[in-house]
């Protein structure tokens, strides 16, 4: 390098102009000029690393005592060199500049929050710990979990005008290696202006972007996508983010939860049972309420048409407007529960559940019977485990609202119908996205044997007979 | 690129293409032409079809499993192929409208008389080339799904077997019938859609002998109808089966399960399953004519070109008679080309280059059908999969 030692810091001051928390600092009695950006400074580790060897010694003897620590930067050119300074600065780290050369030492990120349980995948027993916003930390937490050399994790920079980092994640020899070759392919050729969570990478990464069903599986539980490695998918961790991303997914993988593995059998294979059976009914039972008040009376028995005329007696709309209108207050408290602070949302909750429900109904429009068929519908709806999932149903639940208006049943089966051409379309990470052999495995528990998704190489849970 | 059709996946679909409009009626059609006890003779319609579903097994393993439009594009000059495949193509379309059409009129006297027969019609016919345009692989995978949607409904009659009364199974057997040719080929009609096979052969599973799922298949359903058949003589009186326009769905109505009573018109709507397979079975045919004809992939065009005549039969103002009508006659034709097919199995010589094509053709189709991956955003700079966590 035949730049002299001042041009170093004076490259990287015009690099960094405007940057005023850029940090220069003249140390040793001027030998040494260290720059780091103080607000990713860790504090501790800068009393580790600068002061520590500083003080208390003569100058020479701290810097030699520096240099054995440091680590040199080098580069192909003054704008490669540079560059590398720029990177180190901007990840936290302290580059050092003495005497024509440059070094840097980790001097540990701004803080990140602590390892804590989910807030939105909670289970009762099993591990509490879930992801955090630094792939670092969310890569150890797998690690740990997984302790082999067969799982890999490559590192790409999916950014497209500056620097975002994703891991893809697999385990050798479990998953497919066409799933690896593609997952790694569509990472190569992922190039965003914007990466603020794995969610996005998700989204771009879709087989089809514009599907209302999610394709890839979205968790922050460390033991969720161990499970999955070890069954063959692939996972993305992005930083920042503590989502991380999973594929190939079936459809049914969405009802499963980790903790279902850790219940007995039978009752994790029930509540997957209730979990389809209450995506059914938040599909369909405002749509059903439409369908018969609008066009089938015939379909009910005269007792409970009594009550639902009875209750409808002093509604002023037709049953697609009344159940539209309904749908949408619920939607309107479910936001505005998801925005606020807990205690607000309690309230909100309450106030919304039960005086503006009953408010409603007194005012005469809504009745009774639909309040009840949305309440349902709005309830079920939580069981769904996949927030992502759950916000397609609730996406849909309109159209089918509206296709009963129009049509009653009918309209609600062409519904059921394009739905599921759809679904058995669809793709996740070239893998079919409905998979009917995985139906058996979804609802009974083997022993010896590993769900049989797609992506399953090894089908035998216990040793030696794979 | 999509996997080979499963035999048991094949054997569902071939259920529920067969199990079509025709079923509502076929006691009363049955009892017509064949008087007594004639649930009988749909054990022998079922043993014709089983043979003739041989044959087309025959006639396809001496061409290597490739499709009837391949082996007419192969062996026939092109004049004479166009016309072999256009023909049964928009034939194939025209039964896709019978379908949809046949099933919005049942709907307009199951549930309300005010029903829109032409609106019913498209959006039927809609969801028709929805399904079809996601290619046979799709369609099948639906059809299981459907199947497990609607098979359920088989064992609520199974409970009206004690209703029954004996009497009325007299010692005489195919008594009192009406025999007709058109009658003899609108019961046939109840079977049909098995012909698809003669297309769908190239997807199966190579080394699934396809036969035995088909003939499975074809046996459930003979047994499936007969069973439909045997319950509507045995629960009314053999002139009265004549005159009731969709026994089967009576059937529902005199079910022991009270709840069933109010919902007989609902089970009805979940047959809207077989009807859109039925029909997209038969438009994915007639797309795969059309493709075999043309060397680009003009999947859309063939695709819109469709939609436009089914939905333009929409618009020709058929009467209930006239419709009828064009289903016999569309039947009637349908049933000569499938003779035509069959005998073409046995004439024609196997041609190798092309046969081994069609399997190439199988494979473009499926890409094409199947969902590609979606490239991400197109850039050349800075991916480096390279550090090792």
């Amino acid at each position: 390098m035949s730049v002299v030692q001042s041009d170093w810091v004076k490259l990287t001051r015009n690099e960094f102009v405007n940057v005023n928390d850029l940090t220069v600092e003249a140390i040793l009695g001027g030998q040494m000029t260290i720059m780091y950006i103080h607000h990713l400074l860790n504090k501790n580790e800068y009393h580790q690393v600068i002061t520590a060897f500083t003080q208390d010694s003569d100058s020479n003897i701290a810097l030699n005592r520096l240099m054995s620590v440091w680590n040199p930067l080098q580069g192909h050119n003054e704008q490669d060199m540079l560059a590398k300074i720029s990177e180190h600065i901007v990840n936290g780290d302290i580059v050092g500049v003495y005497n024509n050369q440059v070094g840097m030492i980790n001097s540990g990120a701004a803080s990140f929050r602590s390892i804590q349980s989910s807030a939105k995948e909670n289970v009762i027993t099993g591990p509490h710990d879930a992801f955090v916003e630094s792939a670092e930390i969310n890569a150890s937490l797998i690690r740990r979990r997984i302790r082999t050399p067969k799982l890999k994790g490559i590192k790409y920079n999916i950014g497209k005008d500056f620097p975002f980092y994703a891991y893809l994640f697999y385990v050798e020899g479990v998953a497919e290696e066409d799933v690896i070759s593609e997952a790694c392919t569509r990472m190569q050729n992922l190039h965003m202006r914007e990466v603020l969570d794995g969610n996005e990478v998700a989204k771009q990464m879709d087989d089809t972007p514009f599907a209302v069903f999610p394709q890839w599986i979205g968790t922050e539980r460390p033991d969720s996508v161990t499970q999955y490695l070890l069954n063959g998918k692939v996972a993305i961790i992005t930083d920042n983010s503590p989502t991380v991303v999973v594929a190939p997914v079936n459809f049914l993988d969405f009802f499963a939860v980790i903790g279902d593995n850790y219940e007995r059998w039978h009752f994790s294979r029930f509540i997957r049972f209730l979990r389809l059976f209450a995506f059914t009914l938040t599909l369909m039972t405002s749509a059903f309420y439409v369908a018969v008040t609008t066009y089938h009376y015939q379909f009910i028995p005269p007792t409970l048409l009594e009550t639902m005329i009875t209750s409808r007696l002093r509604v002023p709309f037709e049953p697609m407007m009344e159940a539209l209108l309904m749908e949408g207050v619920i939607e309107i408290l479910r936001e505005a529960g998801a925005r606020l602070p807990t205690k607000i949302a309690q309230t909100i909750g309450i106030v919304g559940g039960l005086v503006i429900g009953q408010a409603i109904v007194q005012a005469g429009l809504t009745g009774n019977v639909l309040i009840v068929a949305v309440a349902s519908s709005a309830l079920a709806s939580f069981i769904i485990p996949n927030y992502t999932l759950e916000t397609s149903m609730r996406a849909l639940r309109f159209i089918n609202i509206v296709l009963a208006g129009l049509m009653g049943y009918f309209g609600i089966v062409i519904f059921i119908s394009l739905i599921i051409t759809r679904l058995c379309h669809l793709r996740s990470l070239n893998k079919e996205y409905i998979d009917l052999s995985y139906f058996a495995d979804f609802f009974f528990w083997s022993k010896e044997k590993r769900p049989r998704s797609v992506v399953q190489k090894s089908y035998f849970r216990r040793g030696g007979r794979s | 690129m999509n996997p080979p059709i499963k035999g048991y996946a094949f054997a569902i679909l071939l259920f529920m293409i067969v199990r079509g409009i025709i079923f509502f009626q076929l006691p009363s059609l049955v009892t017509k032409e064949f008087g007594t006890n004639s649930w009988v003779m749909l054990y022998v319609y079922t043993a014709v079809v089983i043979g003739h579903m041989y044959l087309i097994y025959k006639g396809s393993k001496k061409h290597k499993n490739a499709s009837i439009w391949t082996i007419i594009h192969t062996h026939f000059p092109k004049p004479i192929a166009t016309i072999l495949i256009v023909i049964p193509s928009l034939l194939f379309w025209v039964v896709s409208f019978n379908l949809a059409n046949a099933y919005a009129r049942v709907l307009q006297f199951t549930s309300d008389p005010s029903v829109n027969i032409r609106s019913i019609s498209i959006i039927i016919l809609v969801v028709v080339l929805f399904t079809a345009a996601h290619g046979l692989y799709t369609i099948t995978k639906t059809s299981v799904l459907y199947y497990l949607f609607s098979f359920w409904i088989v064992f609520f009659e199974l409970l009206q077997f004690k209703d029954i009364e004996f009497v009325r199974y007299t010692p005489f057997f195919l008594k009192n019938g009406h025999l007709t040719f058109n009658g003899i080929l609108d019961i046939l009609g109840a079977f049909l859609a098995y012909e698809t096979i003669m297309f769908m052969a190239p997807y199966l599973e190579k080394n699934t002998k396809w036969i035995t799922y088909a003939a499975l298949s074809a046996l459930v359903i003979g047994t499936y109808y007969s069973m439909y058949c045997f319950l509507a003589q045995g629960l009314l009186p053999v002139e009265q089966i004549e005159d009731v326009r969709f026994v089967v769905l009576r059937l529902y109505g005199a079910t022991q399960i009270n709840a069933l009573e109010y919902i007989t018109d609902l089970l009805f709507i979940t047959f809207i399953f077989s009807a859109i397979l039925s029909a997209s079975v038969y438009t994915w045919s007639g797309l795969e004519g059309l493709k075999t004809l043309q060397t680009k992939d003009r999947h859309k065009e063939n695709l819109l070109i469709a939609g436009i005549i089914m939905i333009a039969l929409c618009y020709v103002p058929f009467n209930f008679d006239e419709s009828k009508l064009l289903f016999s006659i569309s039947n009637t034709i349908l049933v000569c080309f499938i003779v035509i097919f069959t005998l073409l199995y046995f004439i024609l010589p196997y041609k190798e280059n092309k046969a081994s094509s069609d399997t190439a053709n199988c494979d473009s189709t499926s890409n094409q059908s199947g969902a590609a991956p979606a490239p991400a955003s197109s850039s050349s700079s800075s991916s480096e999969g390279v550090t090792q966590l």
